[in-house]
C-alpha cells in the first residue's frame, strides 16, 4: 500500500508538460503484474466525463478538461476501484502513466453468479424472474445490494422483471423474443470471460441502444478487452451444482495485432439444495481479435454452453409442511439413481464478429453479425397415450391413458382423503405415511405398464417428452458513436434481427414402450383427437416430432439515435428510438380440433415502437448531484404474449397492440472521500400489455352460461389470456456506503415500493371444445373485465433493507456480513378467480349463496411474512512469484431462515363455491403452491492467476 | 515487429492451453453426471411366495361367508380374526379404455370349467386408485389377503373392500399393492360362452362371458354407445339374440374411451363381464374395449313386409277403431282386439284427456313409466287380414307420445301366429317399417298420421300388432297414445 501511494507521488509531480490544450493522459496496469489493464472506466469526478483505456491500457482525455484540482476514478470489474488526485494546469498537459489497480480478491461477481445464473427459479417457467444479472456489474451500493444480497429473494429492483433491462454481449441484444428476457444460461460458466460488463442504471443514456427501464449491461467479449494471463478455479456449493472448474487463459494484445482468449467450464452435480435437481453443463469460449491496423479491427466470438439440469416444484403448503422445503416431487429412484422427470436442456450456441472502425479520431463504428441457434428443452412426464382400436367393423377408437404420476396429485394427499372420507380419518393418515415414506414418481411402475401394454402389441401409456424450442437467429447492427463537438456526443444506431423459433413436443423416451400414438387422449371424439389431421394416427418413437409443431418468425428492424451534451454544470442527454417488428405463426400440424386455422401460416403482425427519453443531471457541487429523467416507449409484445394458443392454433390474442411504457426518476447524489449515497424515487407506468397462462380449471360456469357458446363440460384445460393489462409502479431507493476506516465500510441499502395492477383488464379464455351454435370453434370466450384494480403485481418483496460491513484488512484477507429484511411480498392472483365467472352459477345467474363478505375475504390477496436474512462472505488470497492464490467462502442465509420467495394462486377452484368450500377445508386441496428460499446454503471458491 | 516476443508468448499460451485442455478433459470423463441415459429397469415380478399369505379359500367359500353374515344380520362379512387367508384370481377387467372406474373385476377360473367343490364364480374389488390395468392386467393372476377387507354387496353384486362399519369402502392407494398382490403369470381368459341370453345364471355374475350370436337392436344402430346427450354417466343400449327374443343391455360408461363410436350394426359375438347396474335394478354387460366386440356378420332383424305408401285407400274397410266404444281407464277389448301382456304389469287401455296434451275423444294408450316393472312388454293385436283375398289393403292410424324416451312402440305382422295369446310371443313376428311412429323428439301434444302403408306386396293371412317395450327403467319410460285404426281395401 505504502509503496502504491509513494508510486502516485512521483508520477503526479512528474506530469506538468506544456501544450497549447489542456489534456489529461495515462495507462493503468495491473499492480502486481504491470501487464496494462484495458477496458478500465476512468471519471474525472468533478465533471462525470469518463473514457475507456484501450487495449494497451491508455487513454486520454482532450476536451473540456476542467482546471485544478481533479481526482480521477479508476474502475473495472474485479478490481478494487481507485482514486487519483492530480492537479491540472491551462494548456498543459496531466500525463499519469502506470496507474495501478489492485485484484479485487472477494471477487462477489463469483458468488453472485451462483445465485443467479445458476438458480433454479431464473427460469422461465416457474414464473419467477431475476434481474440481478443486470446488475452485477454496477458500482452503485443500492444495485449491488440488490443484485448480491437481495437475488436470493427475488427482488426486482423497481418491481420490473428483467424484460425491462436490455443484456447485450458486444452490443448485440440477447434478450429474447419469445420471453423478452435474457436466456442466462447461453453463456453459464464462463465467469471468467463475461466480466467486462458495461452497465447503465435506469432511464440513462448509453452507446448502444434505447434499452429498457432498468438499463442496459453490454458484455464485451473483444479478445484485445481481456488482460493478458489465466485463472483456473475450483468451486464446490451446495446451491444448485455441486462442483465447478473453470480455466481461462487470455492472450492479451500482441505484437502482430492479435489477441485471443479461451475459456471452458464445468458445472456438475447430482443434486442442489432441492431433491433431485441434478446439474449437468459444459461450457466453452474463444474469442479472437485482430487489429488490422490503427483504425480497423476483427473479432470472432464464440460462446458454447450447454445445460442440463433437474427443476425443482413448487408445493401447497401440505407438502412442505409434510416434507419439508427441500422436497422435490419430480424425480424418483430408476436403478439405484435419481431421476428427474423435469429436466431443463439449454444449448444454443452463438458465434459473431464484430468489426470496430475508427472513421476519425471522433467516430467509430462498430458493426457485429451474430448468429445463434440451438435448443431449448423441457422434459416432462406424459400419462396419456393410448392405442388405436380397430373394430371388427372398420370403425375405430383412441383406448388407453394412465393415471397421474405426481406423488403430489391432489388425489394422493392427506387433504384429499380428509374431504372425502372425513369420517375415517385413517385413511387420510395412510396416505399420509405412505406420502412420508416415499413421495417421489415410480418409475418402475411407469415401465413396468408400458412393458405389459408392449406385449399385447399396443403403445406406450407412459412417456417422458420434451417442449422443445429450437431457435435460429441472425442479428445484425451497427453503433455510430461521434464525439460532434466539445460537448456533444452523439450515438446512433441501426439493428435488425430474425427468428425462426421452431416450437414442438418430442419423445424423449418411451420407458420401454412400443411407440406412442400421437392423439390427444382427453378429446371427445376421434376426429377432434387427432393432434395432426395431415397425418392421422401416427406412431411417434423416441427422438420424433408430435403433439404439436409450429414456427414462429419474427423479424425486427430498428434505429436508434442519442445526443449527449456535457457542460461543467449540467449534462443532459435525449433519445429516441423506432422498431418494427413483425410475427408469424407458421403451423406445421393441423389439429383435429381446429382444422381451419392450425395448419400453415397465420395472420402477419406487424407493430411499430417508438421510444422517446430524456435526462439531466446537474452538478451543484462536486458532492451534490441531482439527476432527473424520464422515458416513454411503446413496443411489441413478446411473442410469448400474442398467440392465443400457439400450440393448437393461429389464433392471436384479441385486441393485441403495443405495450407502453412510461417512467421517470429523479435521484439526489451525494460523494465525500468517506460517504457515497445515492436517494431515488421512481415511477414506472406499463399499459396494455398481455398474459397468457395455461392450467386446469374445474368450475368454468361463466363459460357453460354464455349463450353463444356451446359448452357443457365445467372443467377443462384452458389458456387464460389477460388482455390490455395497465401496472403501476412507484417507490423509492436508497444506498449508502461509508468508508468510515481505511479498512472497514459500512454499506446500507433500502427499497420501498408500491407495484399494482392499474385497471381491470379484460380476461378471455381459449381452449379445445368452446364451439358456437353452429358447432364452429370460436377460439376464446370473453370472461369480461378481471377484477385486478389495486391488487399487488407479484415482483418479489416491495420492501427490501440491508446493512452490513465490508472488514478488508492489509494482509490480503477480508470479511463481510450484511443482514437483509424483507416484507411485502405479495402472491401471484389468479384473474379467473377475479371475474364475473367467480360469481356466476352454471346457468347464468349469480350464486343463490354468494356472500359479498366471505367472497371479499376469498379473494384478499395473500401476504407473505416478513423474513431476515444474514449472509457472511470472506476470503484470503496469496502471492506466489508470479501466481496469484485466491480463496474464499460464502455462506447465504447463515440463521437458515424458512421464507417463502413467491407463490401463486391455483385457478382449479374457479368460482365462489368451489373456492369457499375449498378454504373451508383444514387443509385445502387446491391451496396455493409456493416457493420457499434455500436454507443455509456454502459457496466455497479456489483460484489461480498467472 | 519482434518475432522472439512473440514466438515466446505463443509458447507459453500454447503451454497454458494444453494444461487447460488436459484439466478440462480430465474433469469431464471425472465427472460424469449420470442420469442421461437409463436402461430399461428389471420390472419382472418375482414369484410369490404363498406361505407367507396364510391359508387359500375359495370363492363359493367367500359367498357362503356372506350369506352367513346375511342369515346373522349384519350387512358385511369380515376377516379380521380369521387366521391369514387368501383368495387366488384372475383378473377379467380392464379400466385402461375407462369403461371401468376404481375397480377390479376377478373370478377363479380361467375358463368355462366348473367343478362342485369351486364352482366357476367372480367378484368385484373396490379400489380407489386410477388406472389399475397399469398393474393388474386383463389375465393376471392375483392372491388377495383376506383379512383386512370386508365382503359385502355393492350395486347389487359382491364385493370385496375395506370394511366400515356395515357398509364397505373402497381400498385405496397406499395400500393396495399390500393387499392385492402379484403373480408373475397372465392367464390367457377364455370366456364362458353364452348362446342363450335367458340361461345366464346368477353365478355368472362378475365372470367373463361371451354372448354369442347377438346384435344391437335394430332401433339403436344410430346410436354411440354412450355419446348420447340423454346418456348420464352410463349408457344403456339392447343386445338381443339372434337365437331367441333374449335380450341384455350393454352398460357403457360416459367416460369410456370408445363412448363416442357408433354401435356396431351387424351380428356376432361380444365379450364382456356380467353384471348389474348401478342401482341394482337391471343386468346388464359391460366390455372392457370394443376390440372384444366381433359383430359385423349378417343381422337377424325380423322380416319385414315394405311395399311403401299407398296413393289411394280402398272403400272396403276391413276393420277399424277409434276407440270411441272403448271404455275410459279400462284395457282395450272386443272388436277382435287381441290386448296381451308379454312382460311386467302395463298394458293398452282406453284413456281421455284435455290441454295440451289431449286425447282425439277417447283413445289408446300404452306406458310403463312409474309401473316398476323390471320389464314391460305389451302389445296389442288386430284381427287377421286375408291378403290374398283382398285388393289394395292399406293400413293406418295416428300415433302420439309423451316423453316416450327409452321406450319404443313397434309396427309388427304375424303370418302364421294362430291367434292365442300363449302363442303371440312364438309366433313369427316381421316389421311394417313403413308405417310412421312417434318419435321421442315430437311435440308430445301433437298427433302423427302413420301415412296410408301399402300391404298389398304381402301374401297370406296377416295379423298386425303393437309392440310396446319399456327400457326397464320405469321411472324413466314415457307413453304412446294410439288412434283411428283402420285397414281397408279396394
Amino acid at each position: 500500500m505504502k509503496k502504491n501511494v509513494l508510486v502516485l507521488m512521483l508520477v503526479l509531480f512528474s506530469s506538468v508538460t506544456v501544450f497549447a490544450q489542456t489534456t489529461i493522459k495515462g495507462s493503468v496496469v495491473d499492480a502486481v503484474s504491470n501487464e496494462p489493464i484495458p477496458q478500465v472506466k476512468i471519471t474525472i469526478e468533478e465533471t462525470l466525463q469518463t473514457i475507456l483505456t484501450d487495449a494497451r491500457g491508455e487513454f486520454s482525455f482532450t476536451e473540456n478538461v476542467p482546471l485544478g484540482e481533479q481526482v480521477l476514478k479508476l474502475e473495472k470489474n474485479g478490481y478494487i476501484s481507485a482514486r487519483y488526485p492530480i492537479v491540472v494546469n491551462e494548456g498543459g498537459t496531466v500525463d499519469i502513466t502506470d496507474m495501478q489497480m489492485q485484484i479485487d480478491v472477494s471477487n462477489t461477481q463469483d458468488l453472485f453468479t451462483v445465485t443467479l445464473s445458476d438458480d433454479e427459479l431464473s427460469d422461465d417457467f416457474s414464473g419467477a424472474d431475476n434481474v440481478s444479472g443486470l446488475l452485477q456489474s454496477s458500482r452503485d451500493v443500492f444495485l449491488r445490494t440488490a443484485a448480491f444480497e437481495f437475488s436470493q429473494s427475488f427482488f426486482r429492483v423497481r418491481g420490473l422483471d428483467s424484460e425491462n433491462g436490455t443484456l447485450l454481449i458486444n452490443g448485440v441484444e440477447m434478450n429474447k423474443q419469445f420471453s423478452g428476457r435474457p436466456q442466462w444460461n447461453n453463456w453459464g460458466g464462463l465467469n471468467d470471460v463475461v466480466r467486462n460488463q458495461e452497465f447503465n442504471n435506469g432511464i440513462s443514456p448509453n452507446a448502444y441502444n434505447f434499452g429498457g427501464l432498468l438499463g442496459t449491461t453490454n458484455i464485451d467479449v473483444r479478445a484485445s478487452h481481456y488482460r493478458r494471463g489465466g485463472r483456473l478455479t475450483y468451486s464446490s456449493s451446495n446451491r444448485s451444482y455441486t462442483n465447478r472448474v473453470m480455466g481461462t487463459y487470455s492472450s492479451g494484445l500482441t505484437k502482430g495485432g492479435w489477441a485471443y482468449t479461451i475459456s471452458l467450464g464445468r458445472r456438475w452435480g447430482e443434486e442442489g439444495y432441492q431433491e433431485g435437481t441434478l446439474y449437468d453443463a459444459n461450457s466453452a469460449f474463444l474469442a479472437v481479435e485482430k487489429q488490422i491496423n490503427e483504425n480497423h479491427s476483427l473479432n470472432f466470438t464464440g460462446i458454447y454452453a450447454y445445460n442440463r439440469r433437474g427443476r425443482a416444484a413448487s408445493h401447497t403448503q401440505e407438502v412442505f409442511d409434510l416434507k419439508g422445503i427441500r422436497y422435490n416431487e419430480w424425480w424418483g429412484y430408476q436403478d439405484g439413481e435419481m431421476r428427474n422427470s423435469r429436466i431443463r436442456r439449454t444449448n444454443e450456441p452463438i458465434f459473431m464478429l464484430n468489426h470496430y472502425w475508427k472513421l476519425s479520431p471522433k467516430t467509430t463504428l462498430n458493426t457485429n453479425a451474430a448468429y445463434q441457434f440451438g435448443e431449448i428443452g423441457n422434459s416432462r412426464l406424459d400419462n396419456n397415450g393410448v392405442s388405436k382400436i380397430e373394430n371388427i367393423d372398420g370403425t375405430f377408437s383412441y383406448e388407453g391413458g394412465g393415471a397421474n404420476p405426481s406423488p403430489v396429485y391432489y388425489q394422493k394427499l392427506p387433504s384429499y382423503f380428509l374431504r372425502e372420507f372425513p369420517e375415517d380419518p385413517g385413511i387420510a393418515f395412510g396416505a399420509q405415511q405412505a406420502f412420508l415414506n416415499d413421495g417421489q414418481i415410480n418409475w418402475n411402475s411407469l415401465y413396468q405398464a408400458n412393458i405389459s401394454n408392449a406385449v399385447t402389441g399396443k403403445n406406450a401409456i407412459y412417456a417422458l417428452t420434451e417442449d422443445r424450442n429450437d431457435d435460429q437467429q441472425l442479428s445484425f447492427n451497427s453503433i455510430l458513436t461521434s464525439e460532434l463537438s466539445d460537448n456533444i456526443q452523439l450515438n446512433a444506431s441501426v439493428n435488425y434481427r430474425k427468428l425462426k423459433s421452431e416450437n414442438f413436443g418430442a419423445i424423449v423416451d418411451l420407458l420401454g414402450g412400443n411407440g406412442y400414438l400421437d392423439v390427444d387422449g382427453f378429446a371427445d371424439d376421434i376426429s377432434t383427437a387427432e393432434n395432426d389431421l395431415n397425418n392421422p394416427g401416427r406412431i411417434v418413437q423416441e427422438g420424433d416430432r408430435f403433439r404439436y409443431d409450429f414456427d414462429l418468425n419474427a423479424e425486427v428492424i430498428g434505429g436508434f439515435a442519442q445526443a449527449q451534451f456535457r457542460y461543467s454544470k449540467v449534462d443532459f442527454f435525449l433519445g429516441a428510438s423506432i422498431t418494427n417488428t413483425q410475427y408469424q405463426r407458421d403451423g406445421k400440424y393441423r389439429n383435429g380440433a381446429f382444422p381451419d386455422n392450425s395448419f400453415g401460416k397465420s395472420e402477419k403482425l406487424t407493430f411499430t415502437g417508438l421510444g422517446a427519453k430524456a435526462g439531466a443531471t446537474y452538478k451543484i457541487t462536486g458532492k451534490h448531484l441531482i439527476n432527473v429523467s424520464g422515458a416513454y416507449l411503446s413496443k411489441a409484445p413478446t411473442l410469448r404474449n400474442t398467440f392465443a394458443n400457439s400450440r393448437e392454433n393461429n389464433n392471436i390474442v384479441p385486441n393485441i397492440t403495443e405495450e407502453k411504457i412510461m417512467g421517470g426518476e429523479a435521484s439526489y447524489i451525494f460523494r465525500s472521500p468517506i460517504v457515497k449515497a445515492r436517494l431515488t424515487g421512481h415511477y414506472t407506468q406499463i399499459q396494455d400489455a398481455n398474459e397468457i397462462s395455461f392450467f386446469f380449471a374445474d368450475g368454468i360456469g361463466g363459460v357453460a352460461a354464455n349463450p353463444e357458446v356451446n359448452f357443457d363440460e365445467t372443467s377443462n384445460f384452458i389458456q387464460e389470456i389477460l388482455q390490455g393489462v395497465d401496472k403501476k409502479y412507484f417507490g423509492a431507493e436508497f444506498g449508502i456506503e461509508a468508508q468510515v476506516t481505511p479498512t472497514l465500510k459500512l454499506k446500507g441499502a433500502a427499497s420501498i415500493g408500491q407495484y399494482t395492477y392499474d385497471n381491470n383488464p379484460n380476461l378471455f379464455i381459449s381452449g379445445e371444445g368452446f364451439v358456437d351454435n353452429n358447432n364452429n370453434d370460436v377460439g376464446f370466450i370473453p370472461l369480461g373485465q378481471s377484477n385486478l384494480k389495486n391488487y399487488r403485481v407479484a415482483a418479489g418483496p416491495q420492501q427490501a433493507y440491508s446493512f452490513g460491513f465490508e472488514y478488508r484488512d492489509p494482509d490480503y484477507w477480508w470479511f463481510s456480513a450484511t443482514a437483509n429484511m424483507f416484507a411485502d411480498t405479495y402472491i401471484d392472483i389468479s384473474p379467473l378467480i377475479r371475474s364475473e365467472n367467480f360469481a356466476t352459477d352454471i346457468d347464468g345467474q349469480p350464486f343463490n349463496d354468494y356472500d359479498e363478505d366471505i367472497a371479499r375475504e376469498l379473494l384478499r390477496q395473500e401476504r407473505f411474512d416478513d423474513y431476515f436474512v444474514v449472509n457472511l462472505v470472506g476470503g484470503k488470497s496469496w502471492r506466489i512469484n508470479d501466481y496469484f492464490v485466491g480463496f474464499f467462502a460464502s455462506v447465504n442465509n447463515v440463521l437458515d431462515e424458512v421464507f417463502r420467495t413467491g407463490g401463486f394462486e391455483q385457478g382449479r377452484n374457479a368460482n365462489y363455491r368451489q373456492l369457499r368450500d375449498d378454504r373451508a377445508l383444514d387443509t385445502p386441496v387446491f391451496g396455493s403452491r409456493y416457493w420457499y428460499g434455500r436454507g443455509a446454503t456454502y459457496f466455497v471458491n479456489v483460484y489461480v492467476r498467472f | 515487429m519482434n518475432h522472439f516476443v512473440n514466438k515466446d508468448i505463443m509458447k507459453k499460451a500454447m503451454k497454458y492451453f494444453k494444461l487447460l485442455s488436459t484439466v478440462f478433459v480430465f474433469t469431464v470423463l471425472a465427472s460424469c453426471v449420470n442420469d442421461d441415459e437409463f436402461s430399461l429397469p428389471n420390472v419382472s415380478i418375482p414369484e410369490v411366495d404363498l406361505s407367507e399369505l396364510g391359508s387359500e379359500t375359495t370363492f363359493t367359500a367367500l359367498y357362503s361367508r356372506y350369506q352367513q353374515a346375511l342369515a346373522d344380520g349384519d350387512q358385511i362379512a369380515t376377516f379380521e380374526f380369521d387366521a391369514p387367508t387368501y383368495i387366488t384370481a384372475y383378473v377379467i377387467s380392464s379400466d385402461q379404455a375407462g369403461n371401468f372406474f376404481e375397480e377390479l373385476i376377478i373370478q377363479n377360473k380361467v375358463d368355462d370349467s366348473d367343478d362342485a367343490t369351486d364352482p366357476r364364480l367372480g367378484l368385484k374389488v373396490e379400489v380407489n386408485v386410477r388406472s389399475l390395468s397399469d398393474t393388474y392386467e386383463f389375465g393376471r393372476k392375483i392372491y388377495i389377503k383376506l383379512n383386512e377387507l370386508a365382503l359385502g354387496e355393492s350395486n347389487g353384486v359382491l364385493t370385496l373392500g375395506k370394511p366400515a362399519g356395515s357398509d364397505i369402502e373402497q381400498i385405496q392407494e397406499f395400500e393396495y399393492l399390500d393387499l392385492i398382490i402379484r403373480d408373475p403369470e397372465v392367464a390367457t381368459i377364455t370366456p364362458k360362452v353364452i348362446t342363450d341370453i335367458a340361461n345366464i345364471e346368477e353365478g355368472d355374475l362378475n365372470t367373463y362371458l361371451q354372448l354369442s350370436n347377438v346384435q344391437m337392436n335394430r332401433f339403436e344402430l344410430d346410436l354411440t354407445y354412450a355419446g348420447e346427450p340423454t346418456d348420464e354417466f352410463d349408457g344403456f343400449r339392447t343386445v338381443e339374440s339372434c337365437e331367441n327374443s333374449g335380450t341384455l343391455r350393454l352398460q357403457t360408461s360416459t367416460f369410456a374411451d370408445f363412448k363416442s363410436l357408433p354401435l356396431p350394426q351387424g351380428s356376432g359375438t361380444m365379450n364382456g363381464i356380467y353384471s348389474r347396474d348401478f342401482g341394482d335394478d337391471f343386468d346388464v354387460f359391460i366390455i372392457n374395449t370394443t376390440a372384444d366386440v366381433a359383430m359385423a356378420g349378417e343381422r337377424c332383424d325380423p322380416i319385414e313386409l315394405s311395399c311403401g305408401l299407398a296413393s289411394s285407400v280402398g272403400v272396403n274397410n276391413l276393420f277399424s277403431d277409434d276407440f270411441e266404444t272403448q271404455t275410459p281407464f279400462q284395457p282395450i277389448g272386443g272388436n277382435g282386439w287381441t290386448n296381451y301382456i308379454e312382460a311386467g304389469t302395463e298394458t293398452f287401455e282406453a284413456y281421455t284427456s284435455g290441454g295440451t296434451n289431449s286425447s282425439q275423444g277417447v283413445s289408446a294408450r300404452v306406458g310403463s313409466f312409474q309401473s316398476g316393472d323390471d320389464s314391460s312388454v305389451a302389445w296389442l293385436i288386430t284381427p287377421a287380414i286375408d291378403l290374398n283375398a283382398n285388393n289394395g289393403v292399406t293400413f293406418s292410424f295416428e300415433s302420439s307420445n309423451s316423453f316416450s324416451d327409452g321406450s319404443t312402440l313397434e309396427i309388427l305382422f304375424s303370418p302364421d301366429w294362430d291367434g292365442t295369446e300363449a302363442n303371440v310371443t312364438s309366433a313369427t313376428w316381421g316389421v311394417i317399417p313403413d308405417a310412421f311412429v312417434v318419435q321421442d323428439s315430437d311435440f308430445f301434444g301433437a298427433w302423427f298420421e302413420s301415412g296410408d302403408v301399402d300391404l298389398s306386396c304381402g301374401t297370406g293371412t296377416i295379423n298386425i300388432a303393437f309392440k310396446y317395450t319399456g327400457s326397464g327403467q320405469s321411472d324413466f319410460d314415457g307413453t304412446y297414445e294410439l288412434d283411428f285404426i283402420t285397414i281397408d281395401a279396394q
